[in-house]
């Protein structure tokens, strides 16, 4: 038998553990939550843009997202021409769906629960981050089944060199 | 040779342990696995396995930077009861199956929640490619496997409780092929596995209503180096592993959009088992697997497992 085929998976394993070991380089949860920035990156005017409905929305954490436990946030919406982060809000006329999403991963999180508050408020809870890093705030406009419009924000949920 | 049982008891021991692979997942949020199948590897006609495991998840490695350990109060633990057997279906060929029961629980300052189901069944298809005829100081036996993985669990796109703690299966069709080499001197056994899998591409409906999310996992591999000594005053087998997992990063798409490919994943499980041979039909592991020992770990969950294994074979 040609034992050079055994030199792949071999040369692989021996070549591939030369790296940094996470025992030994990692930082625990308490410090990660100290460094990063949670809050959604908004600009002053439409954090969440919707141009075909015309809307904005707004995304305001009301127990900041940990990988302790669930978060909470309120989500605000208003008429991108008339009104302003801080009203008038309106009721958007197709149903909303928010979830998580993690572009590294592949993949998102258990769904969020929405409920309606007051004319274009609305509540979201059970957000779980199920793991630190790159993370975005997703929001999608529905008719019936069909997705009209979706939004999107980053958000970083991680230790050092990042925010 | 351990003067116990003959020239194979390091060989028996040493594949036993290595199936421990499994319990060790590749992204614990994710249900991804290493693919080492239970083989039979002595001279028997047929073996029933019983695996418990219980494996905690420490710390999470993201795609840049250091790992970020889990604070004490979030907990996110995963119970495994594995009920696998393999038989011969002629001299060199034989056939396996893994039925895996597990329970996830996820303890957080909001209280805990946990699920149990059915794991994701594993059908194995095994031929012992390089059987040992006679003695040699350096060419192992050696078996090639071909693995089909059917999803059976719900998984990280199917979840519907907090945390995800309902994410238990991988989610995909799956086939995986390898080897596995084994050799022995004295006390001493080295044990060499790799294996490739592919997983295939799968929609989700209803992830994002009416539209169906697709994702595509593509390819990985993993290899197991493996080392052991056996006590000559008892049957008893002190073992070490290393075992690298990589897998690409996965496609997403909508059906109406498409979506930058995630990164690749890598995580190392390196272990201590601790292994007796109570007679030819009877043997026990006890193992220990750390995913923080080694590295570079990259995008992926980083776990502890202790596992606990009982084999009854039927010598020929």
């Amino acid at each position: 038998m040609n034992l050079r085929i055994l030199a792949l998976p071999l040369l692989w394993i021996l070549t591939s553990a030369c790296g940094v070991s996470p025992a030994l380089h990692h930082h625990s949860a308490d410090a990660a939550k100290k460094e990063s920035s949670t809050q959604p990156p908004t600009s002053t005017e439409c954090p969440f843009s919707f141009p075909k409905a015309g809307l904005c929305a707004s995304w305001t954490w009301k127990v900041d997202p940990t990988l302790d436990a669930g978060a909470s946030a309120t989500l605000k919406f208003w008429n991108a021409k008339e009104g302003s982060p801080n009203g008038p809000y309106v009721a958007p006329s197709s149903a909303i769906r928010p979830f998580l999403w993690m572009p590294s991963m592949g993949h998102g999180s258990s769904p969020i629960q929405v409920t309606s508050q007051e004319i274009g408020i609305f509540l979201l809870e059970d957000i779980f981050f199920i793991m630190p890093g790159e993370w975005t705030l997703n929001i999608e406009l529905k008719s019936g089944s069909q997705v009209l419009e979706q939004a999107n924000l980053p958000i970083s949920l991680s230790g050092a060199g990042s925010s | 040779m351990s003067r116990f049982f003959g020239p194979l008891f390091g060989l028996l021991l040493s594949f036993v342990v290595l199936t421990h692979s499994n319990f060790a997942q590749a992204a614990a949020c994710c249900g991804g696995t290493s693919a080492a199948p239970g083989l039979l590897t002595g001279d028997d006609t047929h073996q029933l396995t019983f695996s418990a495991s219980s494996s905690s998840v420490i710390g999470d490695m993201p795609e840049q930077g250091w790992a970020v350990y889990r604070s004490s109060s979030t907990s996110e633990v995963t119970q495994s009861f594995r009920f696998e057997g393999a038989m011969l279906v002629s001299e060199s060929w034989q056939i396996g199956l893994a039925v895996p029961l597990i329970r996830k629980e996820f303890t957080s300052l909001r209280g805990s929640d946990s699920a149990t189901s059915l794991g994701d069944l594993s059908v194995t298809l095994a031929h012992e490619t390089w059987p040992e005829f006679g003695y040699s100081a350096w060419i192992p036996r050696g078996f090639t496997f071909l693995s089909v993985n059917a999803p059976m669990a719900a998984s990280i796109y199917e979840t519907t409780r907090p945390g995800a703690v309902d994410a238990i299966g991988s989610g995909f069709w799956r086939v995986s092929a390898g080897a596995l080499f084994l050799k022995s001197w004295n006390s001493w056994d080295v044990s060499l596995f790799g294996e490739t899998h592919y997983s295939f591409t799968r929609n989700f409906q209803g992830y994002f209503g009416a539209e169906r999310l697709w994702v595509s996992p593509g390819w990985g591999m993993s290899a197991v180096l493996g080392a052991g000594w056996s006590f000559a005053s008892a049957p008893v087998r002190l073992g070490a592993r290393f075992q690298p997992i990589l897998n690409q990063g996965r496609n997403t798409w909508y059906d109406s959009e498409t979506h930058t490919p995630s990164a690749s994943q890598l995580v190392w499980n390196s272990g201590l088992d601790l292994s007796w041979l109570a007679s030819p039909e009877w043997s026990a592991v006890a193992a220990y697997t750390d995913q923080t020992w080694l590295g570079p770990a990259k995008n992926t969950t980083l776990s502890r497992t202790f596992a606990f294994n009982l084999q009854r074979r039927w010598p020929r």
